[in-house]
């Protein structure tokens, strides 16, 4: 079940977050071509929140959250926050998940995903720099910059669609958490899925 | 009659994957319970997930469709391998794998006919991964695994630890300490997936009184379980054998936790 979350002005999130989250790892920055041709950089988003998805389309994980509307939802839910969602493809070419900008931005569209950005990252640098291990692990970032939340979307690892009803989902149970500028209960959870294609 | 061999035929790879559900004995007593063998020959390269998959995966398991009063009691697993997928560590089965599930009957249950039906579901994975499930029926009273092939996979199974054993937290390490004169290697499958980092080396050490395993915590969970199951794999030459052990790890948690 998708939580509502109430819209919170950026810059007073911004503050409580780095009073409360001093001791969050700094989220590492990096630059990767997107779908849509332009080169994105993580430090341009400072001031917003954003999450980073691991993703492989061909991952029954990943299908189990595609195929219910669970991650579309979960991208909605988020993006009409102001919270910027880059998806990220860490499989190398060749590889199951592995998509060019065509294919990811005709896959995404026909599952109604609604990322910011589909990025691209074939060497598998971004992916290791945030120790990504499967699809679909998630992270949370503040507009500080820090990783207030990294690991599984939620609490059933499962690849069932039946399992969706009862799991909580994590990066939502984050976000809300920060919204209301309480600490992040769960920061790391031990991500599931299909492991990244590197 | 006989039970239901169920085929695979998925998308993607399509690797096959027959699922053989039999009874372990042909005797059913009244109350008691029934073991049902369920073997999975796999393609070969492909693997399934043991009840704790690793780093990835998703664990191998049965659902029944019993009729009224009867139970499900478990399902054990024969002793897993750890296979490096990628860079990442999971612990399953390749080849062929037989699960031994229970069923208990009813108090007043004589061994009339009667049909159990369930079916299993897992993770079939090479570097990509299929799901994958299998219906099945066993027919009581009925054929039974042959005896020969019975004993062979209730081998694979692993025995209660006799020994003593003891364990304890220290550091970023859980260290389990077991008195065995001559052992070449050693590895500890944990039953839950939060505890240990499953791709790092557990180091094995010779002590005065037998040995110590160190097996690098994971890195996802602050929390150190007061109770900790699993399997502990002692080879010694060419022979290796599993053990179920539950440990009760002394130790305090680390002070200021991980975030």
């Amino acid at each position: 079940m998708i939580k509502m979350i109430l819209p919170i002005a950026a810059l007073g999130v911004a503050m409580a977050t780095m009073a409360t989250f001093a001791n969050a790892p700094v989220a590492p920055d990096f630059t990767l071509p997107s779908s849509v041709g332009k080169q994105v950089t993580l430090s341009e988003f400072k001031g917003k929140y954003v999450v980073l998805e691991w993703w492989n389309y061909q991952c029954p994980f990943v299908v189990k959250h595609y195929n219910s509307g669970n991650m579309q939802k979960t991208q909605k839910e988020l993006v009409d926050n102001g919270v910027v969602w880059l998806t990220i493809v860490s499989s190398k070419e060749g590889a199951q998940g592995y998509v060019t900008a065509d294919q990811a931005n005709e896959i995404m569209k026909e599952q109604k995903g609604v990322p910011t950005f589909i990025l691209h990252d074939p060497s598998g640098v971004v992916g290791k720099k945030y120790d990504a291990k499967t699809t679909s692990q998630m992270v949370l970032i503040s507009p500080a910059g820090d990783i207030l939340y990294d690991g599984a979307i939620d609490s059933i690892p499962s690849s069932r669609i039946a399992d969706l009803e009862k799991a909580e989902n994590y990066l939502l149970r984050a976000f809300n958490e920060v919204s209301a500028g309480k600490a992040v209960s769960m920061p790391k959870t031990k991500p599931y899925g299909c492991n990244v294609k590197y | 009659m006989i039970s239901l061999i169920a085929l695979c035929a998925i998308g993607l790879q399509e690797p096959s994957c027959t699922v053989t559900a039999l009874p372990a004995e042909t005797e059913a007593g009244p109350g008691k319970a029934i073991e049902i063998g369920l073997r999975f020959d796999i393609e070969p390269g492909w693997h399934i997930y043991w009840q704790n998959p690793g780093d990835s995966g998703e664990a191998t398991q049965v659902k029944w469709e019993l009729p009224e009063g009867w139970t499900e009691v478990d399902l054990r697993f024969p002793t897993p391998h750890a296979i490096d997928a990628g860079g990442v560590t999971n612990y399953g089965f390749e080849n062929q794998v037989t699960l031994f599930a229970r069923v208990k009957p009813p108090a007043e249950y004589r061994g009339d006919p009667v049909k159990l039906s369930g079916e299993a579901t897992y993770l079939i994975c090479k570097e990509a991964c299929v799901p994958g499930s299998r219906k099945f029926t066993i027919s009581l009273p009925g054929d039974a695994m042959e005896p020969a092939a019975r004993l062979e996979a209730v081998r694979a199974l692993p025995t209660p630890y006799q020994r003593a054993i003891t364990s304890e937290y220290t550091g970023e390490t859980l260290r389990i300490a077991f008195p065995e004169k001559q052992v070449s290697k050693a590895y500890f499958f944990p039953h839950d997936g939060t505890v240990l980092n499953h791709s790092a080396p557990q180091q094995l050490n010779k002590t005065v009184d037998g040995y110590e395993l160190a097996a690098p915590l994971s890195k996802f969970s602050t929390a150190k379980p007061a109770k900790v199951s699993g399997v502990l794999v002692l080879s010694s030459n060419a022979s290796a054998r599993g053990y179920t052990v539950a440990l009760s790890p002394k130790g305090k948690p680390q002070k200021g936790g991980k975030q």
